[in-house]
């Protein structure tokens, strides 16, 4: 796949699209779970292997790196949001425990 | 997978089948021995297989997980292990762990809304309970102060009356005075029976009857005490103190003062006032004393 880059068109528009998916995960708070900072952090590595790969004219090559940075993207965004419920459900649950405790 | 994803898809399918298509045929791969699936792929099965049973609450993107995969199982079917089935699979492996991610946030907001709506619940009855408590405290604060005010209204009524029982006995007898075993009124003798004898004089029942308006105002028990002085043995006047007590206390009675309120004791001249040696100490220890009990 990489090798036939230099024939490909320079993936312009899977740029863009892979950083906005990226920005919409960091605003997901993709940073913040342990779970998702370590994919969302994977996807921006391969978004500047990507540009690097561009620089060079590798057009396929960076074509799939932004695939990839892209499913990683989603997946980090995803992560990010069940961490976030999930600290909300944690945060309930002990609020409630805590209620039922003061009761007793 | 997305429009953009599939077009790429088979672009490079087209691209890389024709070049592992000659590979396999010049390296005799094709057909001969079983082809390793690459890692990716091997992880998005892996993945895919977890998702069908944990991302059942996310079935959008199980499905596209599952597309995604398929797309790689052709392209593997198609070719054998090649660069764009490790993409592909690699796609599809994400798009299954995303699919279980989701279908636990799913799982985890219908926990959490389920745990919010009891505790709302929980909060209204709380409230209701408050304001129960409240209002119960409220009606008994109320029901203390209205207490109070029938107490103090009772007492100052009391007062009131004790006040104008003392100036109305003031004016009708001889003397007037508080002591711990209740209030002592005293009428001299003279006033009330003519010497030596127990027979009330019209004025003492006209001073009596002044008495008893006073007396039917309250409940209180009433002792009647008759006293002389030392003139004559000290077993006629104590029989001549029990008669007038006796006459005093069955005017009373006839006046309609309840029998049970009323009793009479002769003390005869154990109980001076004043010295026994002159007339008028003599005059003041001849009383009739009615003691209105507390």
């Amino acid at each position: 796949m990489t090798g036939c880059g230099g024939s490909l068109p320079v993936p312009t528009e899977r740029l863009m699209s892979t950083e906005a998916r990226v920005a919409a995960a960091e605003k997901d708070g993709a940073d913040k779970s342990p779970a998702s900072k370590e994919v969302i952090s994977r996807a921006r590595t391969a978004v500047e292997r990507a540009k690097i790969a561009l620089k060079q004219g590798k057009h396929g090559e960076a074509e799939e790196l932004l695939l990839r940075a892209g499913a990683d993207a989603e997946l980090a965004d995803a992560l990010a949001r069940e961490g976030e419920v999930a600290a909300q459900l944690a945060r309930v649950k002990a609020s409630q425990k805590s209620e039922e405790e003061k009761g007793k | 997978m997305k429009a953009k994803d599939r077009h790429l898809s088979t672009r490079l399918f087209a691209v890389s089948f024709a070049v592992m298509t000659a590979g396999s045929v010049l390296l005799g791969v094709g057909g001969c021995a079983p082809v390793m699936p690459p890692k990716e792929l091997r992880d998005a099965r892996a993945s895919f297989n977890k998702a069908k049973v944990e991302a059942t609450d996310a079935p959008l993107e199980l499905d596209e997980a599952r597309r995604a995969l398929s797309a790689a199982e052709h392209r593997f079917e198609e070719v054998g292990a090649d660069p764009e089935v490790a993409g592909l699979g690699f796609v599809a492996d994400r798009k299954a762990q995303r699919a279980v991610a989701l279908a636990h946030k799913v799982k985890m907001e219908h926990e959490l809304a389920e745990l919010l709506e009891l505790e709302k619940v929980r909060l209204a009855e709380r409230e209701a309970r408050a304001k129960a408590e409240a209002e119960k405290a409220r009606l008994e604060t109320e029901k203390k102060e209205r207490e109070l005010a029938e107490a103090n209204r009772a007492r100052l009524e009391a007062e009131s009356r004790e006040a104008n029982a003392l100036a109305a006995l003031k004016k009708v007898a001889s003397g007037v005075r508080t002591e711990p075993r209740g209030l002592v009124v005293t009428f001299t003798g003279a006033v009330l029976f003519a010497s030596n004898g127990a027979i009330l004089t019209p004025v003492a029942k006209t001073r009596l009857d002044e008495l008893v308006t006073v007396l039917e105002r309250d409940k209180s028990k009433i002792v009647v005490e008759g006293h002389t002085d030392n003139q004559g043995t000290r077993a006629h006047n104590a029989a001549l103190s029990k008669s007038r007590a006796e006459a005093v206390a069955a005017y009373f009675v006839k006046k309609g003062i309840a029998k049970e309120r009323v009793r009479s004791e002769g003390v005869g001249e154990g109980r001076p006032l004043a010295s026994n040696t002159n007339n008028d100490g003599r005059a003041t220890n001849r009383r009739v004393e009615i003691v209105i009990e507390k």
